[in-house]
């Protein structure tokens, strides 16, 4: 795995390239600014597959800088770490909505540096797979749905939203007592599955990002952040108080994606309809694994499919 | 075969040359603190040298306890909070004032003890 790492402190710098290579990763490229770390992305021959960055850093800092490399195309998808002392929630909130994949505080803990970025090398390995298969798949791949029923749907212009790796992070990210002020709920298109199988997976993928959008503008005003999780669920992560009720929320959404109902229908699209599941609020089962919340939150949006339908 | 003594450990150490240069840099900010808390007793402390102060703290909790210095690593993280919660143009004389004596007093132990060793 290539990896490049941005930090104004040369110190901290080198023993992360000592603790990097005794963890495996020997290919490990240095940058002491945010300017030196663009300029070296720029020339990077290989792009690299993981990014490491510092968040306090003199002209640009580390989520400003985030933010300016999620915006590359070649560099929407790479996992980006966040390595930091800052550990308040306003900086967690703002890397991740930036586009941070994972969040790591320093003094970083070897083990859990190991486990972390054994989690990104994964998803790095499985990006390569997707990728080649993508381009050695021939004529058929053009075929082929865009995305797959199941399959996850990047929405990176959708305000506040991010991936669901990056969710599941910046849960844990939170620690447990901030994390039990937050909800997780689940939303569900009920006639995804339809959608997906009369327009093709192209059009099922737009009609999800309007979803999406939909999600994120009934919520507006609020600190909130949202993901895809495949097959027409969506979830949404802010504090309990911010949550409405699922029936006043499935309205609230109904409502918003109904104002594509006349361009929807001028294209001959089937119009989404949405519903909502309990809020999930974090309990002591889930103090190991503070994603659970999320994970929770989706089976039970998908179990009230045809249930709690609130149609618009 | 090579004895095992304090001096080749640290030479198979690979931390020991960030080490080295962590405690040169650690010395420059205890001055760097020193001076400014020496100004009017540190009851002028202004918003810059409050940054100043913030600046070396949050260096060295990043990197502290990661080689072996936690007391330190704690009480930079402790002077860093202290100072951020010190709304600007306070005096200067409360609890961050405090803590930053005791970080100085810990940098001071943490080189004796390096210039011993």
């Amino acid at each position: 795995m290539k990896i490049l790492a941005v930090d104004d402190d040369r110190d901290f710098l080198a023993y992360l390239a000592v603790t990097l290579g005794e963890l495996g990763y020997k290919n490990v490229t240095l940058a002491n600014s945010a300017s030196e770390g663009i300029r070296k992305i720029d020339f990077a021959v290989v792009d690299f597959d993981c990014i490491i960055l510092d968040v306090q850093m003199p002209d640009m800092d580390g989520i400003e800088l985030c933010a300016r490399i999620r915006s590359m195309r070649k560099y929407r998808d790479t996992p980006i770490v966040m390595a930091t002392t800052m550990a308040d929630r306003d900086h967690i909130d703002r890397a991740f909505m930036a586009g941070a994949t994972d969040y790591l505080t320093k003094p970083l803990d070897k083990v859990e540096t190991r486990a972390r970025l054994g989690v990104v090398h994964q998803l790095v390995r499985e990006q390569l797979r997707a990728n080649f298969a993508v381009a050695n798949a021939g004529r058929d791949i053009r075929s082929a749905p865009a995305h797959g029923f199941m399959d996850s749907i990047p929405l990176k212009k959708v305000d506040g939203a991010i991936d669901m790796f990056a969710m599941s992070n910046y849960l844990t990210t939170m620690g447990i007592f901030r994390a039990v002020s937050m909800s997780a709920v689940g939303v569900q298109v009920t006639n995804a599955q339809r959608i997906h199988e009369i327009e093709g997976g192209g059009v099922f993928s737009e009609v999800m990002v309007d979803v999406a959008n939909c999600l994120s503008d009934s919520l507006s005003g609020t600190r909130r952040m949202l993901s895809y999780a495949g097959g027409g669920t969506f979830v949404v992560l802010a504090s309990r108080s911010a949550i409405p009720n699922a029936a006043e929320f499935g309205a609230r959404i109904n409502r918003y994606v109904s104002e594509f109902e006349a361009v929807y229908s001028d294209l001959g699209i089937t119009l989404p309809e949405v519903t909502v599941g309990p809020a999930i609020h974090f309990r002591v089962s889930q103090l190991r694994a503070p994603r659970r919340l999320v994970e929770e939150a989706v089976a039970r949006a998908r179990e009230t499919t045809g249930q709690v339908a609130v149609t618009a | 075969m090579t004895p095992l003594t304090p001096e080749n450990q640290a030479q198979d150490d690979p931390l020991a040359p960030i080490r080295r240069s962590f405690l040169g840099h650690l010395g420059d900010r205890c001055l760097a603190i020193d001076a400014i808390l020496e100004r009017d007793g540190g009851r002028g402390i202004g918003r810059e040298e409050r940054e100043v102060i913030i600046h070396h703290a949050h260096r060295t909790a990043g990197l502290a306890a990661s080689l072996g210095f936690e007391t330190l690593g704690r009480l930079a993280s402790a002077v860093e909070s202290a100072w951020t919660r010190t709304p600007p143009g306070d005096d200067g004389t409360g609890p961050a004032l405090e803590v930053t004596l005791r970080f100085l007093d810990e940098i001071e132990r943490v080189l004796d003890e390096d210039l011993v060793a």
